[in-house]
């Protein structure tokens, strides 16, 4: 039984195949011709000859097996995601051509050179083609679509991957809060692509401070300058290791690794690093960070619920000398600090009530660990 | 009566023998094939139809881009029959040599026929076949209860707040028996959260997430605009392409973060004005992010808005010409209220024809722990309110930091009782006025829901 009818009007009439566009809305809309973004390839064809076209383009979309599932658009426009390493990827297309059927239309990906990834691998299903393969930071890709006639095209939009270096580069607005969750001050930090940073905050020596950093596969190293003459390597104030993300939340004030998988924030984090301040001895630090979750107090927003008990055992090792370990607990809960715009500012408010096994006789509130949504930040700048 | 949406086996798009009837020749190419052409005996001019070609939604696997193509301008009819649930058919009333059709609302695992006619003086047709694959993993399964009374017709939307790490960002549409129509998953990695989805002329218009671009995407999945704008809860279209949305703001003289309605003008993605609830009230106890406004409504003219600034559990009236806050109604408000007619962390308060209010009353942990709807009216001048309707399901439910309700055509109110914890279904329920309940659509675990909405059940899809 026919339940339903609806009609539908052209907004024009086309005597040729091509030019053909967008899907128009409402939901059912037929004889949608024209105004699309495809290019009138015939325009110079011969009148008694077939024109030559290239293939359409009319819908495309890419998922990413990235932590979120992530299904990117690139129908009408270019897409980015930062990935912490490379996942798997599927284009999936759908093209159309006016003289080559679609299951022989030749369907790839290209990069910026105009190559292919290795091992790519396209299949037809249900009218679309799916093309997958290992997509990986520094690399940005698009669709070429070939019909049987050699013609092609390549899509206009692409997927580009920054690198880490690039996906630290940015403008942040950052603030610091007081123990009353007010906010204490605001400054800007700028990170480039081209490896440098400044701060525009006033500190102990006065100004802005700055200096350059460089991140490669997985390792940070962040260098301070200590005014515009200097070049003395030893002002290297911090190499860190850092692990990206393994779930949806990180910490950045000195990077730490995860442990395990896990959800939130509950679980074992690890850091090192090496401190080395002009003129003074390096050091080596080793800490240890588990984190146990206890309650959701507001899962409305559920980066900055978690809320239990800690326990850090810090590992000093001075250059030469003997290791001094310390070991603190306490308790802890996410304080968000509103800072939606930057995605950072969620702090871990951390209470400390032991020192080596002993109560302390006045807790210590402290706000010096931040943690930061994943957002395409991969790491905050306020590493020190 | 219990019903739970089918999920059939899922199986690839089959395209099968397309019959060229009328007057056409069987000349005309096809991706799949032709079969036989039988032209009548007065078939002038000659017309074919060829080149159907079904393609699935590279965004989502309910619906189907479906072309052919005509010898010479033609008005033409698709027919679509998936069996009982869904048949309906397209009629173009134009002339056109090629013919688009995009057909949503299909149910998973579906076999359907889809018949290409030409309505010209020689009829021609071509018909095949689609098996409608499964729905993505991703996307939850409903289940819904009915009490036999009225229901309201339509289809509902919602978002879905997966409560699981790292859960897609979705928002979906559902039918009366809780199947899923249409789903799109939002271009992000953050969670839905707090989103607001509603239905507009040109699509669908999702925003409320703060790392997530405001957004209106069209019946394909296509993005039809962006914008970073940061709105958090709610992104109100006023008309004109112009919104209201909340902002947090972090600049107050009291050193807090709290929120500012901005109005905001899409085509230029420019603001209009702004207005700051720092400047014109002082909380009793400050923190950041201490209003934690969830809702703008617009009073009848629109001259006025009234906000929901949930951790203050009270509303507030602003002359938007003024930049006056009018009344304070709640806690720490102008009006008397009962104890009982107090309402506590509120959402989504809308203002009803009759000028009373409804919202949903969350309630509070450790003071009230369980969830209702209600309706107060109030006297402006007087300053006095009441509760004059009521709903709290049996038994009762807390969802302390979502929900909805919604004041339906028939009477009845859809109620959104979105849960955070994954030992909690999230319900949607619609109730009568006597507070009967007429329909329930209940999640799967694991799923919370911020807002919903009834709506008409689009045009071309599928409708009981």
């Amino acid at each position: 039984m026919r339940r339903r009818s609806s009609s539908w009007r052209p907004t024009r009439t086309v005597r040729r195949r091509r030019g053909v566009g967008r899907w128009l809305l409402p939901l059912v809309a037929a004889a949608a011709c024209g105004e699309g973004p495809a290019a009138e390839p015939d325009a110079g064809a011969q009148p008694d000859a077939p024109a030559r076209t290239a293939p359409e383009i009319r819908s495309l979309y890419v998922a990413l097996d990235d932590h979120a599932s992530s299904l990117l658009d690139l129908t009408h426009g270019s897409r980015s995601r930062v990935l912490p390493q490379p996942v798997a990827a599927t284009f999936r297309v759908f093209a159309a051509d006016a003289e080559t059927a679609t299951d022989a239309l030749e369907v790839t990906l290209v990069d910026a050179d105009g190559a292919p990834p290795p091992g790519q691998q396209a299949t037809l299903r249900n009218g679309i083609w799916e093309v997958g393969t290992e997509v990986g930071p520094g690399s940005s890709w698009r669709v070429r679509v070939r019909d049987a006639d050699g013609d092609e095209v390549i899509g206009p939009h692409e997927l580009a991957l920054p690198s880490h270096q690039e996906a630290i580069s940015g403008i942040w607005k950052l603030r610091s809060y007081g123990t009353d969750q007010a906010i204490a001050s605001a400054w800007t930090a700028t990170w480039t692509s081209s490896g440098t940073w400044l701060e525009d905050r006033p500190t102990a020596e006065g100004g802005p401070i700055g200096g350059d950093f460089d991140l490669a596969d997985g390792e940070l190293t962040l260098r301070r300058t200590w005014g515009e003459e200097d070049t003395n390597p030893d002002t290297i104030e911090l190499t860190t290791r850092t692990v990206y993300y393994l779930d949806d939340t990180y910490f950045d004030t000195g990077p730490y690794a995860r442990t395990g998988t896990g959800t939130g924030l509950a679980g074992t984090w690890t850091r090192s690093r090496q401190v080395a301040a002009a003129g003074a001895a390096a050091r080596a630090i080793s800490e240890t960070l588990e984190l146990d979750a206890e309650a959701f107090t507001d899962p409305e927003r559920p980066e900055i619920t978690w809320a239990g008990s800690w326990q850090e055992t810090r590992v000093e090792t001075e250059t030469g000398g003997s290791d001094v370990t310390t070991t603190r607990s306490g308790r802890y809960r996410l304080v968000s600090a509103q800072d939606y715009n930057a995605s950072l500012g969620n702090f871990l408010h951390r209470e400390t009530t032991q020192l080596d096994g002993a109560p302390l006789e006045t807790p210590l509130t402290d706000f010096e660990v931040q943690v930061v949504r994943l957002d395409r930040l991969l790491l905050s700048p306020r590493v020190r | 009566m219990s019903l739970r949406p089918h999920r059939l086996v899922a199986a690839p798009v089959t395209l099968l023998a397309l019959t060229l009837g009328a007057c056409g020749d069987g000349a005309a190419g096809s991706d799949a094939g032709i079969a036989d052409a039988a032209p009548p005996d007065a078939c002038a001019p000659a017309l074919t139809l060829a080149n159907l070609r079904v393609v699935e939604n590279p965004a989502n696997v309910l619906s189907y881009f479906v072309e052919w193509s005509t010898s010479t301008p033609a008005t033409t009819e698709l027919q679509v029959d998936c069996g009982p649930d869904f048949q309906l058919s397209f009629t173009g009333d134009g002339e056109t040599d090629e013919h688009r059709v995009f057909v949503m609302g299909l149910l998973e695992g579906a076999t359907c026929q889809l018949t290409a006619t030409s309505a010209a003086a020689c009829a021609a047709s071509e018909t095949t076949s689609i098996e409608v694959a499964d729905l993505p993993t991703y996307v939850p399964g409903f289940h819904v209860e009915t009490g036999g009374g009225p229901i309201e017709s339509g289809w509902t939307i919602l978002n879905l707040n997966g409560l699981q790490a790292n859960a897609p960002f979705l928002v979906v549409i559902v039918d009366e028996q809780g199947r899923v129509r249409w789903y799109h998953r939002r271009d992000t990695d953050h969670p839905s959260g707090s989103t607001d989805v509603r239905v507009l002329p040109e699509g669908v218009l999702i925003a409320g997430s703060p790392q997530v671009a405001a957004a209106l995407v069209d019946w394909t999945g296509a993005i039809v605009w962006e914008a970073d704008i940061d709105a958090h809860h709610e992104l109100l279209p006023i008309g004109s392409d112009q919104y209201l949305y909340l902002l947090t703001h972090f600049e107050c003289p009291d050193g807090y973060s709290s929120d500012s309605v901005i109005k905001w003008d899409q085509a230029t993605k420019t603001q209009l004005w702004e207005w700051r609830i720092c400047d014109h009230y002082t909380p009793p106890v400050f923190k950041n992010d201490w209003a934690h406004v969830n809702t703008i409504e617009l009073f009848p003219g629109g001259d006025a808005m009234l906000l929901s600034p949930r951790d203050q559990d009270n509303l507030m009236k602003v002359d938007m010409t003024t930049g006056d806050l009018e009344w304070v109604l709640g806690q720490n408000g102008d009006f008397t209220l009962a104890a009982g007619d107090h309402f506590l962390r509120q959402h989504a308060p809308e203002i009803l024809p009759s000028g009373n209010i409804l919202l949903f009353d969350n309630g509070l942990a450790g003071v009230r722990e369980s969830s209702r709807a209600i309706e107060i009216a109030y006297d402006a001048t007087a300053k006095t309110a009441a509760v004059v309707w009521e709903y709290e399901p049996t038994p009762t439910l807390f969802t302390p930091i979502w929900g909805d309700v919604d004041r339906l055509a028939n009477g009845n109110t859809l109620v959104t009782f979105g849960s955070n914890d994954p030992a909690v279904r999230s319900r949607l329920i619609e109730v009568e006025p006597s507070g009967t309940e007429s329909w329930t659509l209940i999640f799967d675990l694991g799923w919370g829901v911020y807002r919903s909405e009834r709506i008409a059940v689009p045009e071309g899809a599928h409708a009981q």
